[in-house]
This record gives C-alpha cells, sequence and structure tokens, in this order.
C-alpha cells in the first residue's frame, strides 16, 4: 500500500513529467488541463492527510504537520486560481511549467524541516518566477529589479544559514537555540525574508515590480510568493529566535502598515496602488506574529487566506482590464455597466481588504486585532484599526470608480477561465467571512503544530 | 419551533432573488418583503408578549461567538419601527425611483436585513457586522442613487460611519476581553459590566461614546448628517434619519445599562446632548432649504432622546424609547413629504414654495399634521415623547431640562413660521394633481401609526415594561 506522501510526490512528479511533454507537442489547453487536473489532485490529497491528521518527518528535511498542510492547501488552491488566470495569454505555455518549479519551491518552503530547504524552496520559488518576466521584452525591467533583490536576499539567506549552522552544528530548524552569537544570524535571515515578503523598510522594490510585470505574474508575486516569505519568517523567527523578534515584529508591522497605507493613497495606477496595499496587508499579519500567541498565529494565517484569495481574484478582473489598456483607477469608471459580475468582485475583494463584515478579511483583521488585545498589546491593535480606516480613502476611491455611471459603456466579456477565476475567489471570500468555523479550526489547530 | 428570528433576517434575501429575476415588479416585491416583515414582527412579538423574551443561537465562530438572535424589551420596539419605516419607504419607491429600480430595491431590501440584525443581535460581535455592513450600504444607497452633490454627501457620511465604526469595534474588542468571562454576549456584558476594572470602562465608555454621537448625530459631530440627508434618495433620507440614528440610541441604552461608569457621567453627557438639541434648532431657523431644515430638526429631536437614555431613570429611558418609534416615524413622514414637495414642485427651497396647501392640499394637510406630531400635539407620539422625557429629565438633572423644553419650544416656533410663510400665503392658486396611490398608502400609514400609538401609548410601553 503507497501512503500518501508517496501519493503526493508521485502527483508532483507526474504533473511536472506530463506538462513537460504537452509543452513539447505545444498544445496549450493540454498543459492547461494537466496543471489544472494534477493541481486538483495535489490538494485532494493534501485535504486528505489534513483529515486524516497525517505528520510525520521525511528524509530529514521534509515535514508534514497540519501548520504545512494546512498552507499547502491554499498554496495549491491559490495555483489552480493562478493556471486560470493565465491560461489565455500568449505566453502560458512557458509559464506554465516556470509556475510549476514555483509551486514546488513554495511546498518545500511550508514542509520545511531544515534551513536549507528554506533556501531551496526560496530559490525554486524565486528564480522561475525570474525567467517567467524575461519571457516577454516588456517585463524584463522588472524582471531585472525582481531577479537583483532576489539575488541580495538568497545572498544574506545562505549567509546567515552558514551562522547558524557555525553556533549550532545543525541545521534542523527545531534543534536551532537562540543565544546573542548568533543574533547576527537572525537580522540576515529576518533581511533575507523581509526582502522577499516585503517589509518595510525592504519592500522598494514591490510597487514598481508589481506594476511593470504583467497581472498574472504580479497575483502570484502578491498572492502567493509574499505568503511564503511569511510563512518562513514563521519558522526563522517564531521558532527558532522566539524572544528576539516580538518587540522587533510589532515595530515592522507599524512601520510597514503605515507605508503601505499612506503611500497607497496618492496611486493613481490600479497595479501599484494595490502594491502598496499589500505591503500593508503583510503589516497586518505582523501583529499577529509578534504576538506569538497560538491565537495570533492562527489569526495570521486567516489573513494569509483571506489576503490570498482576495488578491489573486481581484487580479482576474485587473487582468481583464489591462487586456483593453486600462490601467488607471479613472479608466475602471463605468465598470458596473459594462460587466456586472466583475465589477461585484473588484467591490467585494476590495471590501475584504478594507474588513467589511461578512467577508474573510474581517475575520481575519477582527482575529488579528484580538489577538493583539488579547497579548496586552492593544495600542498595535488600535494602530492597526487606525490603518484600516486610512486604508478606506484609496480602497473606496477604486470602488466609487467601479459604480460610477459612464456615458458611453458597452459590455465587456469575460473569458471562461477568467470568469471562473474571479467566481471561485469570490465564493472562497465570501464563505470564509460568513461561515469562519470551516478554517477557524484548522487555522488554531495548525497554529498549535508548529 | 421555528426560527423566526432567522427567518425575518434572511426574507429579503428571498426578495432580493425575485427582484432579481422579475426586475418589472421590484417595488411589489419589495413592499410584499416589508409588509412580511411587519407580519413576522407581529408573530414575533406575539411569543414575546405570551412567554417573555426569547432567542435563537446558530453556529458562528466556535468559542469566540454564536450568531444569537433576541426579543427582549430594549429591541422590540426598534424592530417596530424598522418594519414599518422600511415599509413606507418601499411604498413611496416607486413614485420616485424611476431608473435602476430593481438594484435599488435589492439594495434597499438588504438593509433591511443588516438593520435588522443589528437590532435583532445578541451579540456584540454581531452587532458590529451588521452595523459596518449597513453603512456601506447606505453609502450605495445615496452615491448611486441620491441627489446631485451626491458624491461628496457619500464619502463624507461613509468616513464619518467607518470611524465610528472602528471605535466600536475597538471598544466591543475591549470589552471581550476584560469581561470576567471572555463572551461577547449582550446579556453577559448586561450582568457581569461592573466587573471591568473602572479605567478600562471609562476608556471603553468614551470609545463608545464618541462612536454612538457620530451615529445618533449629535452637535460636535454632526456635520455629515445634513448633507447626507439632504442629497439622499426620499427612501434613503427616511431610512437615514428615521432607523439607522436610533443604531446609536440602542448602543447607549446597552452602555448604560451593562457598565456602572456610565452612571456617574451621565450629567455630562446629558448636557452634551441637550446642547445638541438647542443647537439643531438655532442652526434649523437659519436654513433656506426645507430638507436641511429637517435634517437639523432631526439633529435636535435626537439630542432630545440621548438626553433622554442619559437620565437613567426609568420614565426617561421608557421616554427614549418611545421617543425613537415617535422620532422615527414622524420624520420620515416630513422627509418623505417634503421630498413629494420637491418632485410636484421642483423646489425644495422656502422662498420659492408658497400657497403649497392650496396647490395640493394632501401634502399640504400631511406635512401639518407631522409638524404638530413633532412639537407634541396631544393624542400623537410626539405629546407622550416630551412628557416622558421632561419627567424623566426634571427628576435626574433638575433644572438642566430647561435646554431640551427651550428646544422644543423653539421647533414648534420655526415650524409653524416656515409652515405658514410657505404653506399657507402667496397668490399662485395652480392646483396640482399627482396621484400616486402607493405614495399616499405610505402617508396614511405613518399618520396611522403615529395617532394610534399616540392615543394608546400602553401597547408600546407594556412591552418595554420596567426595564
Amino acid at each position: 500500500m503507497i501512503s500518501l506522501f508517496y501519493a503526493l510526490i508521485l502527483a508532483i512528479a507526474a504533473m511536472f513529467v506530463l506538462n513537460s511533454v504537452a509543452r513539447i507537442l505545444g498544445n496549450k489547453k493540454i498543459e492547461l488541463a494537466i496543471s489544472l487536473i494534477f493541481t486538483s489532485l495535489i490538494s485532494a490529497v493534501i485535504a486528505l492527510m489534513l483529515s486524516e491528521g497525517y505528520s510525520g518527518i521525511h528524509a530529514q528535511f521534509i515535514k508534514l504537520n497540519e501548520f504545512s498542510l494546512l498552507l499547502s492547501l491554499a498554496v495549491s488552491l491559490g495555483m489552480i486560481l493562478i493556471h486560470l488566470i493565465s491560461f489565455r495569454e500568449r505566453e502560458y505555455a512557458d509559464f506554465s511549467i516556470l509556475s510549476m518549479f514555483s509551486f514546488i519551491g513554495m511546498l518545500l518552503v511550508i514542509m520545511s524541516n531544515s534551513i536549507v530547504t528554506i533556501f531551496i524552496g526560496l530559490a525554486l520559488l524565486t528564480v522561475p518566477t525570474v525567467f517567467s518576466l524575461f519571457l516577454n521584452s516588456k517585463w524584463v525591467e522588472a524582471g531585472v529589479k525582481y531577479f537583483i533583490v532576489t539575488a541580495l536576499s538568497a545572498g544574506l539567506f545562505a549567509f546567515g544559514a552558514a551562522m547558524l549552522f557555525a553556533s549550532s552544528g545543525s541545521l534542523q530548524i527545531a534543534e536551532q537555540s537562540y543565544d546573542i552569537g548568533n543574533f547576527v544570524a537572525f537580522l540576515l535571515l529576518f533581511a533575507s525574508i523581509a526582502i522577499e515578503s516585503g517589509i518595510f523598510p525592504f519592500n522598494l522594490w514591490v510597487p514598481d515590480v508589481y506594476q511593470k510585470s504583467p497581472a498574472f505574474i504580479t497575483s502570484m508575486l502578491g498572492g502567493l510568493n509574499k505568503k511564503i516569505g511569511l510563512i518562513a519568517l514563521i519558522f526563522v523567527s517564531l521558532i527558532i529566535f522566539p524572544y528576539a523578534s516580538k518587540g522587533m515584529l510589532a515595530i515592522f508591522s507599524i512601520l510597514t502598515m503605515f507605508y503601505g497605507n499612506i503611500a497607497a493613497l496618492v496611486q493613481k495606477n490600479v497595479k501599484r496602488m494595490l502594491a502598496y496595499s499589500s505591503i500593508s496587508q503583510v503589516g497586518y499579519i505582523l501583529i499577529g506574529l509578534s504576538t506569538l500567541s497560538n491565537y495570533g498565529i492562527a489569526s495570521s494565517i486567516y489573513q494569509i487566506f483571506s489576503h490570498m484569495f482576495a488578491f489573486i481574484g481581484l487580479f482576474a478582473i485587473v487582468m481583464l482590464m489591462e487586456a483593453q489598456g486600462r490601467h488607471e483607477i479613472s479608466d475602471y469608471v463605468g465598470l458596473n455597466k459594462e460587466n456586472k459580475i466583475a465589477a461585484f468582485t473588484v467591490a467585494i475583494m476590495l471590501l475584504s481588504m478594507i474588513g467589511m463584515p461578512f467577508t474573510a478579511g474581517f475575520i481575519g483583521k477582527f482575529m488579528l486585532f484580538s489577538s493583539a488585545v488579547a497579548s496586552n498589546m492593544a495600542w498595535l491593535a488600535i494602530i492597526g484599526i487606525i490603518n484600516t480606516v486610512i486604508s478606506v480613502y484609496y480602497y473606496a476611491k477604486l470602488i466609487i470608480a467601479v459604480y460610477t455611471n459612464k456615458a458611453e459603456a458597452r459590455p465587456i466579456i469575460i473569458s471562461p477561465s477568467l470568469a471562473t477565476a474571479a467566481v471561485i475567489s469570490l465564493v472562497i471570500v465570501l464563505i470564509l467571512g460568513i461561515y469562519p468555523s470551516l478554517l477557524f479550526g484548522l487555522a488554531q489547530g495548525a497554529a498549535s503544530a508548529i | 419551533m421555528i426560527p423566526i428570528l432567522l427567518i425575518m433576517l434572511l426574507l429579503p434575501f428571498a426578495g432580493i432573488l425575485l427582484a432579481g429575476i422579475i426586475d418589472k415588479w421590484a417595488n411589489y416585491i419589495a413592499s410584499l418583503i416589508g409588509l412580511l416583515e411587519i407580519v413576522l414582527f407581529i408573530y414575533a412579538a406575539h411569543i414575546y408578549m405570551s412567554s417573555g423574551p426569547f432567542s435563537e443561537s446558530f453556529y458562528f465562530i466556535p468559542g469566540v461567538a454564536n450568531f444569537e438572535l433576541i426579543v427582549n424589551n430594549l429591541n422590540i420596539v426598534f424592530l417596530f419601527l424598522t418594519t414599518i419605516v422600511f415599509f413606507a419607504s418601499y411604498l413611496s419607491n416607486g413614485f420616485f425611483i424611476k431608473e435602476e429600480r430593481s438594484s435599488y430595491n435589492m439594495l434597499n431590501m438588504l438593509a433591511q436585513s443588516t438593520v435588522l440584525g443589528m437590532f435583532l443581535s445578541g451579540n456584540l460581535l454581531i452587532l458590529y457586522l451588521f452595523w459596518d455592513v449597513s453603512i456601506i450600504l447606505f453609502f450605495f444607497i445615496l452615491f448611486h442613487f441620491g441627489g446631485l452633490d451626491r458624491r461628496y454627501a457619500s464619502i463624507k457620511f461613509a468616513l464619518y460611519s467607518l470611524f465610528s465604526g472602528s471605535l466600536l469595534l475597538i471598544g466591543i474588542i475591549m470589552i471581550y476581553f476584560y469581561l470576567p468571562m471572555h463572551s461577547f454576549e449582550i446579556s453577559y456584558l448586561m450582568s457581569h459590566g461592573y466587573q471591568i476594572p473602572i479605567n478600562l470602562q471609562l476608556a471603553i465608555f468614551i470609545l463608545l461614546m464618541i462612536s454612538f454621537l457620530i451615529k445618533i448625530p449629535s452637535f460636535p459631530l454632526h456635520s455629515w448628517a445634513p448633507d447626507a440627508y439632504s442629497e439622499a434618495t426620499p427612501g434613503g433620507a427616511m431610512l437615514l434619519a428615521g432607523v439607522v440614528s436610533k443604531f446609536g440610541i440602542y448602543g447607549m441604552l446597552i452602555l448604560f445599562l451593562s457598565l456602572p461608569i456610565a452612571r456617574s457621567y451621565s450629567f455630562e453627557v446629558a448636557s452634551i446632548f441637550a446642547i445638541s438639541a438647542l443647537y439643531g434648532s438655532i442652526v434649523a431657523l437659519s436654513q433656506k432649504n426645507i430638507k436641511r431644515m429637517l435634517a437639523y430638526l432631526s439633529i435636535s429631536e435626537m439630542g432630545i432622546i440621548g438626553f433622554a437614555v442619559s437620565t437613567f431613570n426609568v420614565i426617561g429611558i421608557s421616554g427614549a424609547i418611545f421617543g425613537s418609534l415617535s422620532h422615527a416615524l414622524i420624520i420620515s413622514l416630513l422627509f418623505m413629504l417634503v421630498f413629494l414637495i420637491e418632485k410636484v414642485f421642483g423646489t425644495s427651497m422656502l422662498n420659492r414654495l408658497n400657497n403649497v396647501i392650496v396647490q395640493y392640499p394632501l401634502i399640504g394637510y400631511s406635512f401639518l399634521f407631522g409638524i404638530l406630531a413633532t412639537i407634541g400635539l396631544p393624542l400623537t407620539t410626539g405629546f407622550i415623547t416630551d412628557l416622558l422625557v421632561l419627567i424623566g429629565g426634571d427628576k435626574s438633572f433638575g433644572l438642566l431640562i430647561l435646554l431640551p423644553a427651550a428646544a422644543i419650544i423653539l421647533n414648534a416656533a420655526y415650524l409653524l413660521w416656515t409652515y405658514e410663510r410657505s404653506f399657507l400665503v402667496g397668490e399662485n392658486m395652480e392646483i396640482y394633481d399627482f396621484v400616486d396611490e402607493n405614495a399616499k398608502a405610505a402617508i396614511a400609514l405613518l399618520v396611522l401609526f403615529i395617532i394610534i400609538i399616540g392615543v394608546m401609548p400602553s401597547i408600546l410601553l407594556n412591552m418595554v415594561g420596567t426595564l
């Protein structure tokens, strides 16, 4: 009898081989079908493992428990949406295989049991993303910028990992311990991960790269890559260096929130504004991490879910608009007349990012702020709420543009794959908002498993 | 047992689905839903009168909050006014809204669901959820369907209200963590609120009071209200002034009944509201637009009701609850009439209106009735309100009641003066003959309830009981 873990490995390998074959045959539809079938298969296997309470360590470097399984599930669902979003693009044939590498990298980071696995996972995640930015000469600027920062990040990470190994003699995450000697290692690792997930002040590349990348790669950068950085942060700062990181994470959380929200206020380009908004979302997630409590980590996981689906779902519509050359907020005027589903998706996703009740974003933010109050950091919750109020201004600007009437409005047709992606993420965001107990218990179990 | 409160909450969604399918009949569907909600309310009130407060509980966030709906002596009157005012606004929609009827009615029905949910919730978290969603819905009602200056008015409304919502959220989270058994339940808060440490009680009290002052709206934080009321759709203005402003009063009632610190600061709160009442009257005097005048009238009246809550004695609080109902019925009647005037005569500026009573007797006489009810004509609800508020105020604060009393007198003076100038005098003798049966029915409904409850206040005061 084959164990579920080997089924998972087999599915990943089969997906990779079959996708390569389809690439050689040159058929986009078969590629999409294979990617969707196998990503769904992987999600199904992971869901099965999660429901069975599977846990175990494989070959010293992969660790499966509730935490890694839950987040792998989220990432695989996100990956399905990314495939649906990117299908109509000319570059999909190559992007499909490259994103598969990234997907494996993400799973490696999430399931990592040693520092080296995190390092390999991050490299496997970022390098293919850089290559997919080189697929079209229009995106090269973003590609080069992303390449430089990720190279820097990888260098810092390798250096930090080496220092950890020097002090403890082991690469396992569980065997590391904090002492004053390896504090520099912590700083290096933190800087590396902060670059990856866009924590202030390591986030200066984010708006440029997000704006200049095509929408489907931006949705992957903001929806998945950034979240993987945060998961790596959970391993590094919460497991290895809990005491060093408590106050530090709170300070970085405040700076990141304010930076993202205030800079987003003046943006006119939709993707640039969403880039700043995603920076501020990282700030909110850091609130939960800085409490170091189970509840705080659970709330961060919830917010990671909610922002992932809101961001990717929103970019399905940004994709649609971009295909018509509409980039600015003022270009979105009258979308409601042109396509009701697209307008509704934009509104709900943005409301979820604000944290409006009955969307996933509310439950996430509510849990984050209450975890701060529970850990006697009510001031952090208050700063978070002030930031939420600031953020209403720029989110509302886009919602208002979408629902403002335009004189001549011709209906736009969404391609089926984009519509599917938008509707799936819409349903997920609403269900997580209306029936939070679906994920709440799982997130708490995951938080106590690490 | 049938989950009647959940049905009340979800019934508008059935209406939304129907209105989405048959958009020609959206108005009728909405009115039907409004009527059914009244029937359901009567059924719930019957259960409440025969077997006391009851609740329904569903699964929401395990271990943190249940989705709990209650009916008790605090919220029953608010549920009543919600169903009545919404029904009246649905009836009038057919006359006012000609374009995008189905989406307007769908938004309104969704708003009814959230407002009912806010008053029904037995749990602070659920209360906050509905409170915040209703802001977004009313924002869209204002923004998409409102008058000429709707953009400014709606954004101002949204920013003020969302700020108030955020303060409420901080307050609620603080209450949750500083109650001995972490809980969001309102009943638990009321019985154990005194166990929160005194300095935290003060912080919670200040946060929530600012939030409620914005929502009511009361004097220093009221500036969104005149814009929002005068730029809204007729139904929107009726609902904002009649129903949404009661959110703050309901919140204040819960706050005053649960935190002991509220009692020691009740004089300060009462002073704010008394000043707000007088301020509203004085500013209303100088208004040239009758819609803005009514907006300031509403601020003044809400000040009087807020004053009644802060008296914190049985008579005062009964007065506040009763006054909320009275104000909701009267102000929604007045707003509907004013929008009818604007629609029929093409203007709402006072100096351009004359001899309305001859030109359109129905509007003229109904408006007179509304004014008389506002200033406390015996046998209307306004009279009972003024009586209860002044007696209750005298018991708690003594001479401070002179301020709200002055506001009542001032309101009477300028309303009658305005009526004389614009409705009675003038040369224009042309007779308009607009017939809209639904709008007439809405006027009749509101007038009828103002009289019935004014003649027999015991119907409602029995429901409220002795608290």
